[in-house]
């Protein structure tokens, strides 16, 4: 499988970080869940804020630790290369969304915490579509 | 970077997928560094020398 690690570091990257993902995104969107049902209060407030950008840590934490899992150094260049583009991208956005909701420009309306990992994905999906080319 | 892969490989009658297999990694990776579309680590160049018995200077050519 072209696009994949090799067969045995994806076994072990599954027995190992598979799991812990799944916790990782089930945070990420549970904070956001409770933020929008309960409407907590300090310090809960403040701790639950403090969460979702440390799932984002973990998240990105296990990325490397795929990548690092790769045996298949050009693939593993493949992806290292894409997933800064779809960092790179988010951040565009993130950046750009920000600006234009501070000022009130272009009816920029609050976006949800947790459309960060689509449009993440999004943009991995376009950055490794678009550098596929440069390594194959 | 040039290089000598498709030669040497050629010689042995390997696909490019043969190749791949003895150094375990894809066959797009083959691909890429044949091409001189990615210059492969030290580590795997020492492979790819002790893989056709040979030195790294006479796989891979310091020519632009």
């Amino acid at each position: 499988m072209p696009f994949m690690p090799t067969k045995e570091a994806k076994m072990r990257y599954r027995r190992r970080g598979a799991p812990a993902i799944v916790i990782v995104i089930g945070t990420f969107y549970g904070v956001h869940w409770v933020f929008d049902r309960y409407h907590p209060s300090e310090p809960w407030a403040i701790f639950l804020a403090l969460l979702q950008p440390l799932s984002l840590i973990v998240l990105a934490t296990f990325i490397v630790q795929f990548l690092n899992e790769d045996r298949d150094e050009v693939q593993m260049a493949y992806r290292r290369h894409a997933v800064s583009w779809a960092t790179a991208g988010l951040l565009a956005v993130s950046l750009c969304w920000n600006q234009l909701g501070v000022y009130k420009l272009a009816g920029a309306r609050e976006v949800a915490p947790g459309m960060a990992i689509p449009v993440f994905v999004g943009f991995l999906i376009v950055a490794l579509l678009a550098l596929k080319r440069r390594y194959q | 970077m040039n290089n000598r892969l498709k030669v040497l490989r050629a010689e042995r009658n390997w696909s490019q997928a043969d190749l791949a297999q003895r150094l375990e990694v894809s066959r797009q990776s083959v691909n890429a560094i044949e091409t001189g579309k990615f210059d492969p680590s030290l580590p795997l160049a020492f492979k790819l020398a002790k893989l056709f018995g040979t030195t790294i200077e006479a796989i891979f050519l310091d020519i632009e």
